[in-house]
């Protein structure tokens, strides 16, 4: 890869950063909605109603530096975000920061997502590729048509599912938390067996949704490696079975899959809103979802800030290590 | 192989993230304090232990404790079980209670209010509570205009004197009976809490003081329960082994060793948790919600057996008029949609029957029912809840309205009269009214469309004057008429496109104001205030800024496998809201189940 191409493809990833940005600061600002206002209605909601509500509309205006230009809010935004990576004060939760918001809610996302969708993706993959495979037994490649249903159902209806089979007509795991309520915490083995047995139903409803994806593509991909003539030559050759499979087949068959699985992990940013608040998970998909409804646009701006630099990211970095994973792909 | 080890290795990263950096030590170092991470706390047994559903689902930042910020709803156990009140109220007994306190005495014009302070009442680090931290607080309020209560503070509050350590007297700015209710009786969610003056001040901004810092006890209360770990599903709190008052012998040391808060997010969550007894009280269910968890579990139970099985909410669900807008400005076309709501059948079906029909903006509390008791003949000759289809079209009729091909209401321009009822999607009663209301209206003849907005649209709207109808509740009155009265005076009027608040109805009646002026400057007791909430009410009632529907019936589930003597209507020392301050009451009340 030649140090042109890299310069390149790092200045393609700031202009798309940059007009991401931009429009993640254009379009709250669009809505019929005044964040403001909405402040005070979530503050009357709980029976707070201010004797002078006019002067603290006031004061936050101007706190949030709302009473500014447009122009003037924009750049403001831009330079906080690129030199300082400060998103600035909530303003449903003045004055907590809108970062350590998104990065306490970091850790639960990430992980959530991040195990559903590897185990998806292994699951799904190794699946798919039996099933084109010619020796896998013929019920085993029956079984991808039954993970298929599943990724028919939206995410959320199977965590219902999973959640009244296996948590409340027979409760083999936790209904919803992240942990047992009042247990002991720290980096013990009792607190990590607690957090694994909560992630499962979480990571299942993902993971689930997901498989039959991975495991369809993957068998049409395979199908057409299986046919290519270096796996006939293979064969000729009298290599095992195995290695054929995995060496030959597998290895060259997922690739067009990581393409797809960098920008997946690129999304997991986002969140997965419902799994999270069914399960309350304390993601960040749920502070995405607060934000939108309360109007709070800095936290909103924060976090799909997070989502646009992640996916720009994860594709940055598959673009350039993809010669590592097929030395056939050349960049100038 | 590899890819095995792959996703073995993420999944150990992630669970050591997801520990949350938590340290060895038990408490959380001032770096980790700053940003709530979990803390190591000991095992303390299910049975000694009372969890609680956290209401607002989730806390978006644990390591602020700051109860003046204006965005803190510390209903998360803060309240409840660190933080005291100065006075409560009991809805039961109509009594103000003495807590922090141990009395108070107005003026003859209710321009000076003394508050005494209870000997003996210590912070939990073993510091006095004693005037200073009363005056201290109230000048931090006044001087940071962003916090909360700033504004109300520097409305009413001339001065505030320490008369001896135990006594401080507020100078007011006018006469105001209702300002110890108002801010320093817990009668509906929070109350001004008054802070520890030997730590807020050390702090030189307290607008972002968090207010969290485990190692040196805070958040610091008079509570019988420190909070040992905060993080944004869950609040735990341990028993204070010094609490002042069972030293003194003010109150036994409550029961439960530990109490915590969970998150829960929807009904259904809530429901299986009380069923599989992981809960020991969750916020409200509906009927059905709350009959299934009752099947399911027999422990499960609310403040009665029977239908309504909820508790009266301090605000009866209503729908506001716009009525700065024409034809909302015109009190016969407001009483002629009123004639066209059938209240009841809102009830049945929206309620499931588990409520009643309202006559007014009133919660009917005790004193508020024997007010209103008082003024039946009014409640009588203005009768909201009359449904009378042929009255609708006398008063239509009269104004000039003829029906249209479709059967609706147009004017004598022949524009059709179009309702837009607007509602907050998050609020699940309304959801349900709404639906319910609009086929009613319909059925009349006015032209009308429900629509669910999200809170930030609602409130855009509704505090802009931009919307037609939309349901609201005028949250105030508890013990007497005043404070609902007072949403309604024009001093909050704001034209349409200005934004207002919570009291957005822009109705204006100059005699109504003249009679809430009254009450605001008398005591409840006197005959002239008596006088006035009654000319008001009329005034009120003939212009009706606001159509009552129903009283709000809370279901707040117990659950009696750990923890018995919640409060019941057969037991009523105390609302069952454990969402309030007065939740303090209840857990100091509760017994441990017999093994």
């Amino acid at each position: 890869m030649s140090w042109k191409y890299l310069l390149k493809r790092l200045l393609i990833f700031f202009i798309t950063i940059l007009v991401a940005a931009t429009l993640n600061f254009l379009v709250p600002r669009l809505t019929p909605q005044d964040p403001i206002t909405a402040v005070l209605g979530a503050m009357a909601s709980k029976g707070i109603v201010l004797s002078d509500s006019e002067s603290v509309v006031q004061m936050y205006t101007e706190a949030f530096g709302l009473d500014q230009p447009v122009i003037v809010q924009y750049f403001k935004y831009l330079g906080n975000i690129f030199f300082r990576f400060d998103f600035g004060y909530s303003i449903s939760y003045y004055p907590n920061k809108v970062l350590p918001i998104i990065l306490n809610a970091l850790p639960w996302t990430m992980g959530l997502l991040l195990i559903g969708n590897l185990v998806a993706f292994l699951i799904g993959n190794l699946l798919g590729a039996l099933c084109a495979w010619k020796k896998t037994p013929r019920f085993f490649r029956g079984f991808i048509y039954v993970l298929m249903p599943f990724s028919t159902i939206p995410y959320y209806v199977l965590a219902l599912l999973l959640m009244y089979l296996l948590a409340i007509l027979n409760p083999i795991f936790p209904i919803s938390g992240a942990t047992t309520a009042g247990a002991a915490g720290g980096f013990t083995l009792a607190h990590l067996q607690d957090l694994a047995v909560h992630a499962v139903l979480p990571i299942l409803s993902v993971a689930l949704s997901l498989i039959g994806f991975w495991a369809l593509s993957m068998r049409g991909i395979m199908s057409t490696v299986l046919g290519e003539d270096y796996l006939t030559y293979a064969q000729a050759r009298g290599l095992r079975g195995g290695r054929i499979f995995y060496h030959y087949g597998i290895k060259n068959a997922v690739l067009p899959q990581y393409t797809a699985f960098a920008i997946d992990l690129g999304k997991i940013m986002c969140g997965s809103v419902l799994v999270e608040i069914l399960f309350n998970y304390p993601g960040v998909g749920y502070v995405l979802y607060n934000a939108l409804r309360t109007a709070d646009y800095f936290v909103m701006q924060g976090v799909i800030m997070f989502i646009i630099f992640t996916v720009a990211l994860a594709t940055l970095i598959m673009d350039l290590i993809y010669p590592k994973l097929d030395p056939r792909i050349q960049y100038d | 192989m590899k890819k095995i080890s792959l996703l073995l290795a993420v999944a150990m990263v992630w669970m050591a993230l997801a520990s949350a950096c938590t340290p060895v030590t038990p408490g959380a170092s001032s770096s980790q304090a700053a940003s709530g991470a979990a803390s190591d706390i000991p095992t303390v047994a299910r049975e000694k232990t009372l969890i609680f559903e956290n209401i607002e689902g989730r806390v978006s930042e644990p390591g602020n404790q700051n109860p003046y910020s204006n965005s803190q709803y510390l209903d998360w156990g803060l309240w409840q079980a660190n933080q005291e009140s100065l006075f409560y109220y009991n809805y039961e007994t109509k009594e103000i209670m003495p807590w922090q306190a141990s009395g108070y005495s107005y003026n003859e014009d209710f321009t000076e209010l003394t508050i005494n302070l209870r000997d003996g009442v210590k912070w939990q680090d073993g510091e006095a509570f004693t005037a200073d931290d009363v005056i201290f607080t109230i000048n931090m309020l006044k001087e940071n205009p962003e916090l909360r209560y700033s504004s109300d503070m520097n409305e009413w509050v001339a001065s505030v004197e320490k008369v001896d350590d135990l006594t401080v007297k507020f100078v007011l700015t006018g006469p105001k009976p209702s300002f110890l209710n108002d801010y320093f009786v817990n009668e509906v969610w929070d109350t001004v809490p008054i802070a520890p003056e030997h730590i807020w001040s050390q702090v030189e901004d307290v607008v972002n003081f968090k207010n969290y810092d485990l190692e040196k006890g805070l958040p610091m209360g008079t509570g019988p329960y420190k909070l040992v770990r905060s993080t944004e599903t869950e609040q735990v709190y341990d028993r204070c082994e010094t609490w002042w008052g069972a030293e003194i012998g003010f109150e036994d040391m409550p029961e439960p060793e530990r109490c915590i808060w969970v998150t829960c997010t929807s009904e259904e969550v809530r429901a299986a948790k009380m069923v599989n007894n992981e809960l020991d009280s969750s916020w409200t269910m509906s009927v059905s919600t709350f009959e299934t968890a009752k099947a399911k579990n027999p422990n499960i139970f609310a403040w009665t057996d029977e239908l309504p099985y909820g508790y009266l909410d301090a605000c009866p669900s209503s729908i506001a008029f716009n009525n700065a807008k024409a034809p909302f400005d015109d009190p016969e076309i407001k009483w002629a949609i009123a004639y066209a709501v059938n209240q009841q059948e809102v009830v049945d079906i929206a309620a499931e029957g588990g409520s009643e029909v309202a006559l007014t903006m009133y919660p009917t509390y005790q004193s508020l029912k024997e007010w209103l008791d008082s003024n039946q003949d009014l409640l009588d000759k203005y009768n909201v809840a009359t449904y009378d289809l042929d009255k609708v079209n006398e008063i239509m009729t009269g104004k000039g309205y003829t029906k249209d091909s479709e059967g609706f209401w147009t004017d004598p321009q022949g524009n059709r009269l179009n309702i837009n009822l607007i509602y907050r999607s998050g609020e699940s009663l309304n959801v349900k009214e709404a639906p319910i209301i609009e086929q009613q209206l319909r059925a009349a003849g006015f032209y009308a469309t429900s629509q669910a907005l999200e809170s930030a649209v609602f409130y855009t709207k509704t505090y802009t004057g931009d919307f037609d109808m939309c349901f609201g509740g005028a949250l105030g009155s508890v013990s007497d008429p005043y404070a609902t009265m007072d949403f309604f005076h024009s001093k909050y009027y704001k034209p349409i496109g200005e934004t207002s608040d919570a009291r957005f109805y822009r109705w204006v009646n100059k005699d109504f104001d003249a009679y809430v002026d009254i009450m605001a400057a008398t005591a409840p007791d006197d005959p002239k205030f008596q006088e006035a909430a009654r000319g008001a009410l009329e005034l009120w009632l003939e212009g009706l800024p606001c159509l009552p529907l129903m009283q709000q019936m809370f279901i707040v589930p117990f659950n009696s496998t750990y923890w018995t003597n919640w409060p019941t209507s057969e037991n009523n020392y105390t609302s069952p809201t454990s969402w309030w301050y007065n939740c303090n009451l209840l857990i100091h009340n509760v017994h441990a189940a017999a093994a």
